[in-house]
């Protein structure tokens, strides 16, 4: 793997020394604050439930900046909604600063740790996941201490059922994120065009040969886009078994090799020749609708049955997955260590995870992200109401999602990107 | 007195130094010290060429920069030579002249709305398929591969054609209007050349040498475009300036090092462009001096120019038609291919665009403060006298904005923001604003004050007018015309900023702008529709606005148009 950081590594070496001593005098200093978070912890629901009401009337004024992706009206229109709310209900202001590229937000808190803004960073709540959360994590860019289990909603969650809510792309979160949604990768056709669809890797190429100009990806690194490629390279290896560990610790040409074979094999065929890829999921869903091609992607199983009830997509469309299954992960908040709202991005964070707002982002007809909560820790009446919603015309049942396959270490992710970059991205 | 002038000269210079120059310098040497690889904040402080190795080093970053200078040159050219046609053609043939009202409206129309009227017009699932489909073509699905223009070069220079024409025209007729045309093609006739003949060799040379800076100023425009090509694209590679703008965008930040590498460069290619458009000049000017000597009478056809015409035409028309495309996708809530019209339409899109609202909302403010600030800044400037002692030179500062890339000053200007920490404050926004706007304001104000007639101001001098009366009530009213342009010019050029708002807004303040470019790049045809129609409101309120304002007080100083007294 090429080192992005090679000409200049004194600098992260700077970068890094300053951090060790940061967490030395981390260490070493407020002994009676890091006691305080074991008792915290141990008394746990009462406790956190009191101290709870305190970070809410801390809260109360205050503006959260809340950096999310903004690539789709639906999660837009659900994002305002929640700002209404948190509005209503407590008093707090939330702003969200739509993203092109989640990265280029973890890019700003990284520019005010460099200029030592300590305090008072221009984001409170980030959405995120996979390679940027890990790249937080690493440059110790996130709130010092666990937060997350001290929310009150999260008694709603079942992490020893769900275990991807504490592990992040093979990387613990150590309750630093608070899980917000579920996703899985499905892949949508219209059966008026595509009656049966490819439905693994090798027959997807025969397809997209048989087929020239009617299959596309989102460009890297959208998201999508390289999920779509961390999809390829688990269903083509022999052993996706280094695929877990840090890029670092494998032969990284050797086991992405099947992946290069399969694109050199199928890009001079993709939408545009190659030479023209769409931004993002969206964009992918828009040329299905528009009939220039036959397969789009999502990581949002509802996603398609949707944007049917909205009129954007034939109602002949309908979703798959491939055999071997398909990528799955969890979605989640963060908050920065220079935040400047921490408290009300808490509260906010809480919200977002509480049954109400949590049920209400399940709905097929607002967003349809699957819930993050254990249907069996709901009250009755909010288990009856995530029950009662309707799945959607193109969605499909719980037992077939069941096939999933876990996300690759984040480690991958750049790296595949780079690769990528250096084979296709001057188009030739 | 003497004092009260010099101490307004004290100001204005102040003024200027805070507001343009500094920030200017700050942009310039923001870009360039990193580019260098000092960034003393990330601990760089070796001075060398790596980080602009590592730029050259990007995958199909020589492929993005033939791509840039191919499309910047052949865009400024084609509307260069289209928008010469249209003016000799306006120039006599009468009809033509209502194009002149259709092209007004047209140079205030941002360039990212013309470009997602493009797209929604010229995909290859585009309304003019649509159109013609499936009776003229036979496509139940759009084609798939090879027929059409690809949109991310062809679709781009249409784009800017249809976007450059017109205001090249403008500036072409308001030139003309400066000469003896009229005199001199008479003069050309008499010697046997034709009406046209006697334009374009005689005529149009003089009009070329008054529009060499808005020339220029679309050719580094056009080299260095990003909010089209973000729109129509993402290709492979993407253009050079998309590059950087993605460079700037890596979660690394070192990776700021080579992109700031890659805006200096960007600012080399504008220069470059520049030194090419500069010996075709050279070339041309040689040829038609030959074809002069030589006598030649000859004639064009009549035919011949009404198709020229024609095909100068053709890009705006495509701009208008792409406007209307998404003024029909913004109610669009089915539209489906073939069909040539939406299948279903409903105002439930509009209902729910309270984002875009917002949007509009930071728009206005930004756009309005910076718009009168930059005036009163140019009325400061030049009422104090301080023009006349730094000739030249001020002309030049203020117009650097329109002769470098815009990715050249804002990626160093964003740097100089983060270490101060007005990144994302309105204050960073307005003030990127005013720079951007001050050439446009400047260029209409200067001449608009040096043509005065300041014998109205020594009259009310001698019955006792205090200073700051004349200036408010005989300065003001006679530069009322020209106030009314710059008001509105200023307007249309902010609502149009791409890359300053993105950059300034630092992802906190999103314009009307910023949001229509995402949304066409990914997010529904309506919602894309509905920001691009958005960013049309701005220039129409502020048109009927300044309109009403200007009917209720200087109607009745309808009769002085500066001039003289007699």
């Amino acid at each position: 793997m090429p080192c992005r950081f090679h000409p200049f590594s004194f600098a992260i070496l700077a970068s890094t020394c300053m951090s060790l001593c940061v967490a030395l005098v981390m260490l070493v200093a407020p002994a009676p604050s890091t006691a305080s978070e074991h008792s915290t912890a141990s008394e746990h629901s009462v406790a956190s439930g009191h101290d709870f009401s305190s970070v809410i009337n801390a809260a109360t004024g205050q503006t959260v900046y809340f950096n999310a992706w903004g690539g789709d009206d639906k999660i837009n229109a659900y994002i305002e909604w929640a700002s209404a709310e948190v509005s209503e209900r407590f008093d707090i202001t939330l702003v969200h600063v739509k993203l092109g590229d989640t990265g280029a937000a973890v890019s700003r808190i990284l520019a005010e740790k460099a200029a030592g803004r300590d305090t008072n960073g221009s984001v409170d709540l980030l959405w995120v996941n996979g390679a940027n959360f890990a790249a937080l994590k690493q440059h110790s860019l996130l709130q010092p201490a666990p937060w997350v289990e001290d929310l009150p909603n999260w008694q709603f969650t079942d992490a020893a059922a769900l275990p991807a809510l504490k592990l992040d792309f093979a990387e613990p979160t150590g309750g630093l994120e608070s899980p917000w949604g579920r996703a899985q990768l499905v892949f949508s056709h219209d059966t008026a065009i595509t009656p049966l669809p490819p439905k693994n890797a090798m027959a997807l190429a025969s397809y997209i040969k048989k087929h020239p100009g009617r299959f596309t990806y989102p460009l890297p690194p959208d998201f999508i886009g390289l999920s779509f490629l961390k999809q390829l390279i688990l269903e083509l290896s022999i052993d996706p078994s280094p695929l877990y560990a840090p890029v670092s610790q494998a032969d990284f040409d050797a086991v992405t090799a099947p992946l290069w074979i399969w694109l050199e094999d199928v890009t001079p065929y993709l939408w545009r020749g190659g030479k023209s890829y769409p931004a993002n999921y969206p964009a992918l869903r828009q040329l299905l609708a528009d009939a220039e091609i036959d397969i789009a992607m999502a990581f949002n199983p509802a996603d398609a049955s949707a944007a049917i009830a909205r009129g954007e997509l034939q109602p002949t469309v309908r979703t798959y997955i491939h055999d071997g299954g398909t990528l799955a992960n969890v979605h989640f908040l963060a908050i920065p260590f220079n935040a400047s709202a921490a408290d009300a991005a808490k509260v906010v964070a809480n919200f977002l995870l509480s049954p109400a707002a949590q049920i209400r982002k399940a709905d097929p007809r607002i967003w349809g992200d699957p819930t993050v909560l254990a249907r069996h820790r709901l009250d009755p009446a909010d288990k009856a109401a995530l029950d009662a919603l309707p799945r959607g015309v193109a969605t499909l049942g719980e037992a077939d999602l069941t096939r999933t396959l876990a996300e690759p270490h984040p480690s991958w992710m750049p790296a595949i990107e780079a690769e990528w970059k250096r084979r296709y991205g001057s188009g030739n | 007195m003497a004092a009260a002038t010099d101490r307004l000269t004290f100001i204005a210079g102040l003024a200027l130094g805070l507001v343009v120059a500094l920030p200017l310098a700050a942009g310039i040497c923001g870009t360039i010290l990193p580019a260098l690889g000092w960034f003393p904040a990330l601990g760089a402080r070796d001075v060398s060429a790596v980080p602009l190795q590592m730029f050259l080093a990007t995958p199909g970053v020589a492929g993005a920069i033939m791509l840039s200078l191919g499309t910047g040159l052949v865009a400024t050219f084609l509307s260069f030579i289209a928008s010469f046609i249209l003016v000799v053609t306006l120039s006599s043939f009468a009809p033509m002249h209502r194009l002149r009202s259709i092209m007004g409206p047209l140079i205030a129309v941002p360039h990212s709305t013309i470009a997602i009227g493009i797209l929604f017009l010229l995909a290859p699932s585009g309304w003019l398929i649509r159109l013609v489909s499936p009776e003229l073509t036979g496509f139940v699905r759009p084609p798939a591969t090879g027929l059409l223009p690809d949109l991310e070069q062809h679709g781009l220079i249409i784009a800017l054609l249809a976007k450059e024409i017109p205001f090249l025209c403008l500036v072409s007729l308001a030139a003309l209007s400066t000469q003896p045309a009229r005199q001199i093609t008479a003069i050309g006739r008499s010697l046997g050349y034709s009406k046209d003949a006697a334009m374009w060799l005689l005529v149009m040379p003089d009009i070329y040498r008054l529009i060499r800076l808005p020339l220029a100023a679309v050719l580094v425009f056009s080299v260095s475009v990003v909010d089209m090509s973000l729109v129509l694209g993402p290709g492979l590679p993407p253009p050079l300036a998309v590059m950087v703008v993605h460079g700037f965008e890596d979660p690394d930040l070192l990776a700021r090092l080579p992109a700031s590498a890659g805006a200096l460069l960007q600012g080399g290619l504008a220069v470059l462009a520049l030194a090419i458009w500069r010996a075709g000049e050279v070339l041309i000017s040689a040829i038609l001096t030959g074809w002069r000597r030589r006598g030649h009478r000859t004639r064009l056809p009549g035919m011949a120019r009404h198709i020229l015409s024609g095909f100068a035409v053709l890009p705006m028309l495509a701009g208008l038609l792409g406007l209307i495309a998404a003024l029909l996708w913004s109610f669009t809530t089915s539209w489906f291919f073939p069909d040539a019209l939406p299948g279903s339409i409903s105002l439930a899109g509009w209902a729910r665009a309270t984002g875009l609202l917002s949007a509009l909302g930071s728009s206005f403010l930004a756009g309005g403060a910076a718009t009168i600030l930059a005036t009163g800044l140019c009325l400061l400037v030049l009422q104090s006298g301080i023009a006349a002692r730094l000739g030249p030179t001020l002309h030049w500062m203020i117009c650097i904005p329109l002769l470098l890339p815009q990715i050249s000053i804002v990626t160093g200007l964003q740097m100089m923001l983060l270490w101060t920490r007005l990144d994302g404050s309105w204050l960073a926004m307005i003030w990127i604003h005013l720079l951007f706007i001050l050439p446009y304001t400047w260029l209409i104000m200067a001449p608009a004050h040096a043509g005065l007639d300041h014998r109205y101001g020594r009259v009310a001098a001698t019955i006792g007018m205090r200073r700051w009366r004349r200036f408010r009530v005989i300065t003001l009213p006679l530069l009322a015309p020209a106030l009314i342009t710059v008001l509105f010019l200023g307007m249309s050029v902010s609502v149009a900023l791409y890359l300053p708002s993105l950059f300034a807004g630092g992802g906190r303040i999103a314009t009307i702008t910023t949001e229509a470019v995402a949304l066409a790049a990914g997010g529904s045809r309506q919602a894309a529709g509905m920001a691009a129609m958005l960013q049309l409101v701005i220039p129409l309120v502020t048109f009927i606005c300044l309109q009403g304002w200007f009917r209720w007080r200087f109607e009745k100083f309808a009769g002085m148009r500066g001039g003289s007294l007699h």
